[in-house]
């Protein structure tokens, strides 16, 4: 366990190090920044009197605070969602495949740690890079419009654990690809496919009605199943606002999710512990 | 022979390339061993099965006594591989601690400024990245990351690759107190001279096998004379005494059995009027050595 976490922790200080970590914040914040002063909300007993962001009127009448920001919020985790995906994969996509590179991978194999280890820790490091980003937007969006408007809600940080869960299922997939083929441009290629397709695929119906052909069909369908259904997941977060029923089926969604993120790290750690360096 | 690395009929395939081909090779403990072998010889291949790196094909090898894959033997060996890739955005100073912490060490602050100076890394390196190093700082860094802990089994493959003449006497002193330490040093070297220097066994490897192996003075011996006169002898005397040229200038070889025909034939040499002003003897050297491994041909 201990060296699991070392593993991870070297990943975390490999980013520190490369400055994709300040990069991170320096984005977040700067955006924050600029979402401080787009915003401007005036607040009368709990209901907004007058909203306007970027120029643009929230909203005609008076009206509770919570529905006016309701598309704020939505917007909000929305953006963290796809972008912090995006943002992810062009971050982290040469983690694994520097990590396995000639020269560097018969250094790390001499040391003291299992094969599973090393791959195990390097995903949880990108991941939780990649979380820290998106709660620390979360945080700091919750915060701007917790001092601007007195309202806090939970669901922003269901909309920032989807994006955890949906990245890391994409990350799972870039690291098998990174493990097979040791490149980081195909990594991010699985990445960016998989991001993509699999929003197109969301609707599991869809992809497949495109064919004629019951066989390709089926075929289509085999291969789009197992798919995380990130649209779904991104919706998570928004949707909470307005209906906590939704939420009920987040567990499942995330759950498919992390079972296709399992299975792939699985690959991952298969194909790393039988290979030759 | 309490051994530190031990391979028993140890193959290699790679699809059809036979890399190894059946090695046995016993590496003593506390010895300074050095693999010489002609590129494609299967040194780096060796090399990645007795750390776990590559998986034989068959046979067996054993380190400390162990499986190459076990994490307790790994945290006993040191190793500095040919061509080292460091993370480039992390500083000589942060890679040890961070090799020490999978490693499971601790290292202090002093600790690792010790180690760094010790390889001859200069002080305002220390916090620099080290994708902006040259090749020989690089290679510094990577041998200050294999001596962390202290191992009992060093494996370098070439350890002076790209480093001045200066720094390659310093690695070598390095290597000389580790081995005093009690480390067993396995040597990886194209550098003959620096392999003949520093060690005392050597194994020489051709096309996946061990063609010669044991203690470098014993393989060295032979029973050649290099032997050189004040003036040079008629060709009738060198014809009477076997003598023929040796590869030294004015030198000739004398080949004899022991120090008594040595003696005999020397007072028959001084019986002819001729005088020594210079006589040693011969010795392969480790290139004579390889090339006749290599070739099948005898030795000088």
């Amino acid at each position: 366990m201990m060296t699991l976490i070392n593993v991870a922790r070297d990943v975390v200080s490999e980013l520190f190090a490369r400055k994709v970590l300040l990069a991170l914040l320096i984005i977040i914040s700067l955006g924050l920044l600029v979402f401080t002063f787009a915003l401007d909300l005036e607040v009368v007993e709990g209901a907004l009197a007058a909203g306007k962001l970027f120029g643009q009127k929230l909203q005609g009448d008076i009206v509770a605070v919570d529905v006016v920001l309701r598309p704020v919020f939505g917007a909000m985790t929305s953006a963290v969602f796809f972008l912090g995906i995006l943002f992810g994969i062009v971050a982290t996509s040469d983690i694994a495949p520097k990590l396995l590179s000639s020269g560097r991978v018969e250094l790390l194999l001499s040391l003291p740690i299992p094969r599973l280890s090393l791959v195990l820790g390097t995903y949880i490091g990108v991941i939780l890079v990649a979380a820290f980003s998106m709660v620390f937007t979360i945080i700091g969006a919750s915060l701007i419009l917790f001092v601007k408007a007195g309202f806090f809600t939970w669901a922003p940080f269901i909309g920032a654990l989807s994006a955890i869960v949906g990245f890391a299922s994409v990350y799972a997939l870039m690291m098998f690809v990174a493990c097979v083929f040791r490149s980081a441009a195909l990594s991010a290629a699985a990445g960016i496919f998989l991001f993509c397709f699999s929003l197109l695929a969301d609707d599991r119906n869809e992809i497949p009605s495109w064919f004629r052909a019951e066989w390709i069909r089926s075929l289509v369908e085999v291969i789009i199943t197992p798919l995380p259904r990130l649209l779904s997941i991104s919706q998570l977060g928004p949707s909470s606002f307005t209906n906590d029923a939704l939420l009920q089926g987040a567990l499942p969604l995330w759950g498919s999710a992390l079972f296709f993120a399992a299975t792939f790290v699985g690959l991952a750690a298969f194909v790393v512990s039988r290979k030759d360096y | 022979m309490n051994c530190a690395i031990e391979a028993k009929g140890l193959h290699k395939d790679y699809g059809n390339v036979e890399a190894l081909r059946g090695i046995d090779l016993k590496v003593p403990k506390g010895s300074c061993f050095g693999l010489i072998g002609e590129n494609g010889a299967g040194k780096t291949t060796l090399i990645k099965l007795m750390l776990g790196i590559a998986f034989p094909s068959g046979g067996s090898i054993t380190l400390l006594g162990d499986i190459p894959s076990s994490t307790e033997v790994r945290r006993r060996i040191g190793y500095l591989p040919e061509r080292l890739t460091l993370s480039p955005a992390k500083s000589p100073f942060s890679l040890l601690k961070s090799v020490a912490r999978l490693k499971g060490v601790k290292l202090t602050t002093n600790e690792i400024q010790d180690a760094l100076q010790r390889v001859g890394l200069q002080r305002e390196a220390w916090k620099r990245s080290v994708g902006k190093f040259s090749k020989g700082m690089k290679q510094r860094t990577g041998l200050a990351v294999a001596l962390i802990g202290s191992p009992e089994l060093l494996i370098l493959d070439e350890p002076t690759d790209g480093i001045d003449p200066m720094g390659r006497a310093q690695i070598r002193q390095v290597i000389a107190e580790e081995n005093k330490r009690g480390a067993t040093i396995f040597l990886n070297s194209h550098l003959l001279a620096e392999t003949e220097r520093i060690c005392d066994h050597i194994a020489i490897l051709s096309k996946g096998r061990v063609v010669k192996t044991g203690n470098i003075s014993s393989l060295q011996k032979t029973d050649i004379y290099e032997i050189r006169f004040v003036d040079p002898p008629p060709p009738e005397v060198l014809s009477k005494f076997e003598l023929t040229p040796s590869g030294h200038q004015g030198f000739y070889n004398l080949h004899v059995q022991s120090p008594q025909a040595l003696t005999a034939l020397l007072g028959r040499v001084f019986e002819e009027g001729l005088h020594i002003c210079e006589l040693r003897h011969a010795k392969n050297d480790l290139e004579s050595l390889l090339i006749a491994a290599v070739t099948k041909e005898a030795p000088l």
